[in-house]
C-alpha cells in the first residue's frame, strides 16, 4: 500500500518539475520496495506500564472479586479433560483432591433459584423447572415448590487492595508493594474463608445441604449421560481410591509436589 | 460485528462463565441467530446441556431469544448480545462507583444483582433473609451477610426496610431498571413485530394501498418503539406512592437536585416488578468520569471537583440510551443551576485559593463575552465581585431565593458564606466555559446565579480526536499527526499539497502516508484522468474518514484485550499447582501456615501479574468505550 501512494507521489512530483506536454513516460519508482526476508524479531522498545493508580487497584480488586464470586456460584462450569487426554500423573483424583478442592461443575446447577419464567422461551421451561415437563400439573407444583426456592446472596467484599487505605497518600512504593499485596490478599481469603463459615453455619444450612446434595446427584448423572463407554477410566481410578487409602500418603506429602 | 470482538467475546465469557457457556455463545457470535437443534448440532453437546447453558445465558442477558409464531410450529432463535457480554468487564466499576456514592449495602445489592442477572424484587428482598412481611425467622439466614461484613468492618443491612430503601433509591437514579418483555428480544424482532401488529390494523387495504401507508405505517412503528422505552425514562417508573399511614408519620426523603414536588413523597416497590443493572446509566458516569479527569489536568483539581458535581446533577436529570452509535442522551438538554452545584458540593473545598486571583479572573471576564454570546449580567458581576454595587444584586438574587423579603444588607453570616461559596463556585464554572474546549456552555436563562449545560456529544468527539492523535503520535511520530490533522482539516488531498501544506519534502512523508494507509487511519481514492487508468495518470487523493479509522483502532484494542486475557490464563497455566493448593479449602486463610516461604512469595507475583494484566485490560477498556460507546 505504501508502494502504491509513492508511486502516484512520484508522478506528481515529475509534473511539477517539468513543464506541460509530452507523452508520459514511465518514471522511476522512488521508493525501492525490499522484498527481502524481514528480520524475525526486530529491535522493539517495549513499552512500560504506569503503575496503577489506587482507584485502579480497587476496580481491579472488585473485578477480581466479582469473578471470584461467579466461579463459586451456580452458573460457572469446567469441562473436564477429554477421556484418555489426562495427564496420568497429575490429573488422577486423590483423596486430598476430592475432600479439599472445590468441586468443579460440569453443568450449570439451574434449580437453585426462583425464575421469571416469562423472560424465557417456551421451550427452556422444562430446563429450569422440571415442573414444567410435560403432563405434570402445573400452578399446583409451582406454588409448592417457590417457598423452597431462594435467590443466591453473596455479601460484598470492600476490602481496600492498598491496606485499607482510600486515597493513595501512602507511596506506591515496589518494596512495601508485596507487602501490601500479601495483606490483601490474606485479607480477602480471609473474608472468603468467613462466608465460607456462615454459609454452614446459618439457618440455611439445611437447604445448602439439600442442595449440595443435589448437586452431586446430578454430577453423578452427567456422568452416565456423557459417557457411557464401556470403558470409565476415572471409574476404576475412584475405585482404586476407596480401596487403597492415598490419603494420608498425599495429605503428609503433598508439599513436596509443589516445590 | 469484527472478528476480534468475536473472540474477545468468547474469552471474556469463558472466563467469567465457564467453557461450557463460552463454547454456546462462540457458535453464536459465529454462525448468528440460530435455532436451538442448530446451536446443538454445531457446539456437539448434548441438547439438554445446552438447553441449561441457554439458561444460564439468558438469565445474565447475553443471550437474546424471539420466538417466531409461524402457522402453529414455533420456532425460537437464539441471537448473542455481545455488547452486555462486554460489559461484563465493568463490574468491578460498576460496584465501586455504586460503594462511594451509596456505601455498602446499595453495593452489595447491586453487586448480587450484577451476578443474578435480573430478579424479581420480592424474591430478592426475600433472598436477603427477611421477607417484606418480616416473619419472625427472618434475621436468621441473613447471618451470612452480617458476619462477613462484619469482617470487613462496615454495618450490615439488617431489616427489608433499608433494603427496598436502597433499591428504591437505585432505582430512582436509574441505576437499577425494571426489565420488560421486550427486553428479552432483540430489538428488530420487537420492531417486526409491532410493525406486524400496525399493518394488521389498518384493516381492508389493498396491497396497491399498502405501499402508499407505508410511510404512516413506518412513523407508527418508530413511535411505539419509542413508547417502549420512554416509559421507563419516567422517574418513578415501577414504585407506587407509599401512603402514610403505613409509615406513621411522612418523613421527607433529603433528596438533592431538581426542584418537582413529587421528591418529597415516598415511593415503594411494587414487588412484582423485575430488575437489573443498568449498564447505558454507568457508561454515562465513566463518560463523565472521563470528562472530569480531562478537566483535572487541563485546568485543576478544584475546578474538576466543582465539575464532577454538576455532571452529577446533569446525570440525575437526562436519561441515556444506548444505540448503535454509543450513547444518545434523550429529551432536551438539562441546565443545570450554580445553585444546585452549591447545594451539594462539599464545604471543605478550598474554592477560593485555587484560582490565581486579579488579572487572569478579570482578563477572563472580558474574555468570555465573546464566548458565551454576551446578555449575562450575573457573569460579569461574579468577575470583579469586590464592588459594592455587585454585593447589593447579588443580595437580592439571595434574599429571592430564601424567604423574599426586602433585607438587602441584613444577612447573616452563614447566608454571607453561602453567597461567598457560590460566587466562588461560578468562577471555577466560568474557568471551564472560558476553557477552548468549552467544557460548560452558559445557559441563557433567568436563573439564579447563572444555569449551564454541557454538550457531551461535542466534548466526547474532541476526547476522541485528541486520543486518536495521541494513538498516532505514539506510533508513528509527530510527522505522522501532523499529516492527519492537515488532512482532516482540509479534506481529501493529493499528496503534493500535503507535502506544500505540511512545508515538508514528498519524499519525507510518503513513508508516514504509507505507513498510516496501512494501519488504517487514512485512506486513498484514486481519481483517473483518463479512461485507462493508468497509475501514473492517476490522482491519488488521501482522506480521513472518522468512521473507519474507529473501527479499525477497535479492532486493534479488541485483539490486544483478548491477548491480555490470553496471557492471564498462560499465566495461570503456569501456576496450576501453586493456585490449586492456595484454593484448597483448608489452605484458604491459613497460608502464612501452610504455605512455603517460596509459594507465599510465587502467589503473591502471581496476584501482582494478574493485577498489571488486569489494569491494563481496564485501561483499554477506556479507549474502547471512548470510541464505541460515548
Amino acid at each position: 500500500m505504501a508502494f502504491r501512494g509513492g508511486r502516484g507521489g512520484g508522478f506528481r512530483g515529475g509534473r511539477g518539475g517539468s513543464s506541460n506536454g509530452g507523452p508520459l513516460m514511465p518514471r522511476e519508482f522512488d521508493v525501492k520496495p525490499d522484498f527481502g526476508p524481514t528480520e524475525q524479531f526486530p529491535d522493539y522498545t517495549i513499552p512500560f506500564q504506569d503503575p496503577l493508580t489506587p482507584t485502579e487497584r480497587i476496580h481491579i480488586a472488585r473485578f477480581r472479586d466479582h469473578r471470584e464470586k461467579i466461579h463459586s456460584g451456580p452458573l460457572y462450569t469446567v469441562l473436564g479433560k477429554r477421556k484418555g487426554l489426562e495427564n496420568p500423573f497429575e490429573d488422577v483424583v486423590t483423596y486430598s483432591a476430592k475432600k479439599y478442592h472445590r468441586q468443579k461443575r460440569k453443568v450449570p446447577k439451574l434449580d437453585s433459584r426462583p425464575y421469571v419464567l416469562e423472560f424465557f422461551p417456551v421451550e427452556l421451561w422444562e430446563t429450569m423447572d422440571s415442573s414444567y415437563a410435560p403432563g405434570t400439573d402445573r400452578s399446583v407444583v409451582i406454588n409448592g415448590k417457590r417457598e423452597k426456592k431462594r435467590l443466591l446472596i453473596s455479601s460484598l467484599n470492600t476490602a481496600l487492595p492498598n491496606g485499607g487505605l482510600h486515597n493513595g497518600d501512602q507511596s506506591d512504593g515496589s518494596d512495601d508493594d508485596e507487602e501490601k499485596e500479601k495483606k490483601s490478599v490474606l485479607a480477602k481469603l480471609m473474608s472468603h474463608k468467613d462466608e465460607d463459615d456462615d454459609g454452614l453455619s446459618d439457618g440455611n444450612a439445611e437447604a445448602e445441604e439439600d442442595d449440595e446434595a443435589e448437586d452431586e446427584g446430578e454430577e453423578e448423572d452427567d456422568y452416565q449421560d456423557d459417557e457411557d463407554g464401556d470403558y470409565n477410566a476415572e471409574q476404576y481410578f475412584d475405585d482404586g481410591d476407596g480401596d487403597v487409602d492415598y490419603g494420608d500418603d498425599d495429605g503428609g506429602g503433598g508439599g513436596a509436589w509443589y516445590d | 460485528m469484527q472478528q476480534n470482538a468475536v473472540e474477545l467475546c468468547t474469552i471474556l465469557v469463558r472466563d467469567t462463565y465457564g467453557e461450557l457457556s463460552s463454547r454456546v455463545v462462540a457458535i453464536l457470535l459465529e454462525y448468528g441467530r440460530s435455532a436451538l437443534h442448530t446451536i446443538v448440532r454445531r457446539v456437539k453437546i448434548p441438547e439438554k446441556i445446552v438447553k441449561q447453558t441457554l439458561v444460564v445465558l439468558i438469565q445474565q442477558h447475553l443471550v437474546l431469544h424471539y420466538t417466531h409464531d409461524d402457522g402453529g410450529r414455533d420456532t425460537t432463535y437464539y441471537q448473542c448480545n455481545w455488547l452486555q457480554i462486554y460489559e461484563l468487564l465493568h463490574s468491578g466499576r460498576i460496584v465501586r462507583t455504586i460503594e462511594e456514592r451509596f456505601g455498602t449495602d446499595a453495593a452489595s445489592i447491586v453487586s448480587n444483582f450484577l451476578l443474578l442477572g435480573h430478579a424479581k424484587v420480592s424474591d430478592f428482598i426475600a433472598a436477603y433473609g427477611i421477607s417484606t412481611k418480616a416473619k419472625p425467622n427472618g434475621t436468621l439466614p441473613n447471618e451470612s451477610t452480617i458476619s462477613a461484613s462484619e469482617a470487613t468492618g462496615t454495618a450490615p443491612i439488617t431489616s427489608a426496610v433499608q433494603i427496598s430503601k436502597h433499591i428504591v433509591t437505585l432505582m430512582q437514579e436509574k441505576f437499577l431498571i425494571p426489565v420488560q418483555l421486550h427486553h428479552m428480544h432483540p430489538t428488530i424482532d420487537t420492531e417486526n413485530a409491532i410493525r406486524q401488529k400496525v399493518t394488521n390494523e389498518q384493516t381492508g387495504i389493498t396491497a396497491a394501498m399498502q405501499t402508499k401507508m407505508k410511510k404512516a405505517i413506518d412513523e407508527k412503528v418508530a413511535e411505539r418503539m419509542e413508547s417502549l422505552s420512554t416509559e421507563l425514562d419516567n422517574r418513578n417508573f415501577g414504585l407506587k406512592r407509599k401512603s402514610d399511614q403505613q409509615e406513621g408519620r411522612p418523613r421527607k426523603r433529603t433528596k438533592i437536585s431538581s426542584a418537582q414536588g413529587s421528591e418529597e413523597e415516598e415511593w415503594e416497590i411494587d414487588g412484582t416488578i423485575v430488575l437489573r443493572v443498568n449498564n447505558a446509566k454507568f457508561l454515562a458516569i465513566f463518560r463523565n468520569e472521563e470528562l472530569v479527569r480531562w478537566v483535572e489536568s487541563r485546568i485543576g483539581k478544584v475546578t474538576s471537583i466543582v465539575y464532577a458535581e454538576l455532571l452529577r446533577h446533569m446525570e440525575n436529570k437526562t436519561t441515556d440510551h444506548r444505540t448503535e452509535n454509543g450513547l444518545v442522551e434523550v429529551g432536551k438538554k438539562p441546565v443545570v443551576s450554580t445553585l444546585d452545584v452549591g447545594n451539594t458540593l462539599s464545604k471543605d473545598i478550598d474554592l477560593v485559593n485555587s484560582i490565581a486571583s486579579g488579572l487572569p479572573v478579570t482578563n477572563g471576564g472580558s474574555h468570555k463575552r465573546h464566548m458565551v454570546n454576551g446578555g449575562s449580567d450575573h457573569f460579569d458581576e461574579a468577575e470583579d465581585s469586590e464592588g459594592d454595587s455587585d454585593d447589593y444584586d447579588l443580595d437580592a438574587d439571595v434574599e429571592e431565593a430564601d424567604t423574599g423579603v426586602n433585607g438587602k444588607h441584613e444577612l447573616s453570616s452563614a447566608a454571607q458564606e453561602k453567597k461567598e461559596q457560590l460566587q466562588n463556585i461560578r468562577k471555577h464554572l466560568a474557568l471551564l466555559a472560558e476553557d477552548s474546549n468549552r467544557f460548560v456552555t452558559k445557559h441563557d436563562g433567568s436563573m439564579q446565579y447563572g444555569g449551564w449545560t454541557v454538550d457531551t456529544e461535542r466534548l466526547c468527539k474532541l476526547l476522541r480526536t485528541r486520543e486518536l492523535e495521541q494513538i498516532i503520535e505514539e506510533r508513528f511520530g509527530g510527522i505522522a499527526t501532523r499529516l492527519v490533522r492537515i488532512i482532516k482539516d482540509r479534506g481529501k488531498m493529493d499528496e503534493k499539497g500535503l507535502a506544500d501544506t505540511a512545508l515538508l519534502r514528498q519524499k519525507d512523508i510518503r513513508a508516514h502516508l504509507g505507513a498510516l494507509h496501512e494501519r488504517g487511519f487514512i485512506h486513498i481514492q484514486e481519481v483517473p484522468k483518463t479512461a485507462e487508468r493508468l497509475p501514473a495518470r492517476t490522482f491519488y487523493f488521501f482522506y480521513f474518514d472518522e468512521k473507519m479509522s474507529k473501527m479499525a483502532m477497535l479492532n486493534d484494542f479488541y485483539k490486544s484485550m483478548s491477548r491480555i486475557m490470553q496471557r492471564i490464563d498462560h499465566e495461570r497455566e503456569v501456576n496450576t499447582m501453586l493456585l490449586s493448593k492456595a484454593e484448597r479449602t483448608d489452605v484458604k486463610g491459613h497460608e502464612e501456615e501452610l504455605l512455603t516461604k517460596k509459594e507465599l512469595a510465587d502467589l503473591a507475583k502471581w496476584k501482582r501479574a494478574e493485577e498489571k494484566l488486569v489494569g491494563q485490560l481496564m485501561r483499554i477498556d477506556r479507549q474502547v468505550m471512548m470510541f464505541r460507546d460515548w
